[in-house]
């Protein structure tokens, strides 16, 4: 059962997290501090998967990045590229509808049970 | 920091060369700076073992690796059916029969150890198997890293698709493998029989003779003894063909029973020469012939029993179609 939900959970995830990560990228971050911003906003998300994620949102276009030096270091920073943003509209609106139509699910499905437990 | 130049040696040799050095160069300052910031929060340097946590928690190096790869797989989720359609196409349908009605027949009919003929085309079939596997997943291999379209799965049309099944009955598996091991064995010890029983040949200290009326109805129990290879291979492969399974095996103990009620009719069917006991050949010839008799009155009584099981079995399934139909019409 736990599996399962680890598994259902991924799953769940794994479209939000593309979203979230955009949206933290319309200004300037480095995968070190990406990773900690997104953590202290709730969504954890572990280095085997972000920096990945990172590389193949930039094959497509959607990030552009550059090495820069950072307090002594040279790190890559990411932000989003144009198409990005124009991206990020689309898949927001997107998350817009499905958030409503869950929402309405829900209520439905919150309805039903009340009606059973009275 | 030893522990750590390690670990990115270990994940550069699984990345691909040319990206490397940059995802190399990124995860080990992520790594840094991670381990920095533990030493800030500890007010010390880390040791080994705080240095080796924190690289165990990031993960094995191959695993690590394997997320900046771009497949991971040789055919994806969208050409696998057709990759299972061609694959059962070829190794269930097309090979089999080629060669259990071209290649078998061929090495048979040209070659000198018939006893082997069975085998060596089995094991060839089974080579050539593995043979068609490897190159199919080949090919469906290069479509899946070329994207070229496959024209099965893109023109395909919903009034080609299959009928259901009119009935739920199926043949078993066991069966249908239990037919096809039978029809080898038997077909392999019988060709033995046929090269080697063809004259007397001796067993110990007695002669065997076999009856002319083995010689007669040589090729026709050879071809019984075959026919159960195919039969259990399209039950095998078709196992809700029921009604071509019945009446293939109608026929088959039609002509088993044939077979058996001939040689029962003949005088006797082998001869004993025990030339140091003369007396001693006699008595075991009888008792031999009579086994020999009784065995041949059993495969008739069985196949008549197994012949009239399929012909009630097909009745039911013909009537019950056929009130079905009325049943529509009405």
């Amino acid at each position: 059962m736990n599996e399962l939900f680890e598994n259902l959970r991924l799953e769940l995830r794994r479209g939000c997290l593309i979203l979230a990560v955009l949206a933290a990228l319309k200004s300037e971050q480095y995968g070190y501090t990406l990773r900690k911003s997104l953590a202290d906003s709730g969504l954890d998300i572990d280095e085997g998967t972000l920096y990945p994620l990172l590389r193949r949102l930039e094959t497509q276009g959607l990030l552009a990045s550059q090495w820069r030096e950072h307090d002594k270091r040279n790190k890559r920073f990411y932000k989003l590229s144009k198409e990005g943003s124009a991206m990020l509209k689309l898949l927001l609106a997107e998350w817009d509808a499905i958030n409503d139509s869950l929402t309405g699910i829900l209520e439905e499905h919150h309805r039903g049970s009340a009606r059973k437990i009275s | 920091m030893d522990l750590l130049e390690r670990y990115l040696e270990a994940v550069r040799r699984a990345l691909p060369q040319a990206q490397a050095d940059d995802i190399v160069a990124e995860l080990g300052g992520d790594l840094r700076q991670q381990m920095e910031d533990r030493e800030d929060a500890l007010g010390r340097t880390l040791d080994d073992d705080e240095v080796a946590a924190i690289l165990k928690q990031r993960g094995h190096p191959l695993k690590v690796a394997s997320a900046y790869l771009p497949k991971q797989f040789l055919i994806g989720p969208e050409l696998y059916p057709t990759w299972r359609f061609v694959v059962r196409l070829v190794l269930g349908w097309i090979l089999p029969p080629v060669f259990a009605f071209i290649v078998g027949p061929v090495r048979f009919l040209t070659g000198h150890h018939h006893a082997g003929v069975i085998l060596t085309t089995f094991g060839s079939l089974l080579q050539a198997e593995v043979f068609a596997l490897g190159w199919i997943t080949l090919v469906f291999a290069i479509l899946e890293r070329t994207h070229l379209p496959l024209s099965i799965t893109a023109k395909w049309d919903p009034r080609t698709l299959p009928r259901v099944s009119s009935g739920l009955q199926k043949v078993p598996r066991a069966t249908a493998i239990g037919d096809v091991i039978t029809g080898v064995l038997s077909t392999t010890c019988w060709v033995w029989v046929m090269q080697h029983g063809s004259a007397p040949f001796w067993l110990g200290a007695a002669e065997f003779t076999a009856a002319p009326v083995w010689h007669t109805l040589a090729w026709p129990i050879l071809a019984t003894t075959l026919a159960s290879i195919p039969l259990g291979w399209i039950a095998l492969v078709r196992p809700y063909a029921v009604i071509l399974r019945s009446v293939s095996r109608i026929a088959l103990d039609l002509a088993s029973g044939v077979i058996a009620t001939i040689l029962l009719r003949a005088d006797g069917w082998v001869s004993i020469a025990v030339p140091s006991s003369p007396a001693a050949g006699t008595e075991v010839t009888k008792w031999v012939n009579l086994m020999i008799g009784i065995s041949l009155l059993i495969t008739i009584v069985t196949v008549a029993i197994d012949a009239i099981w399929h012909a009630w079995g097909l009745l039911r399934r013909t009537g019950r179609k056929s009130r079905g139909l009325a049943g529509a019409l009405r």
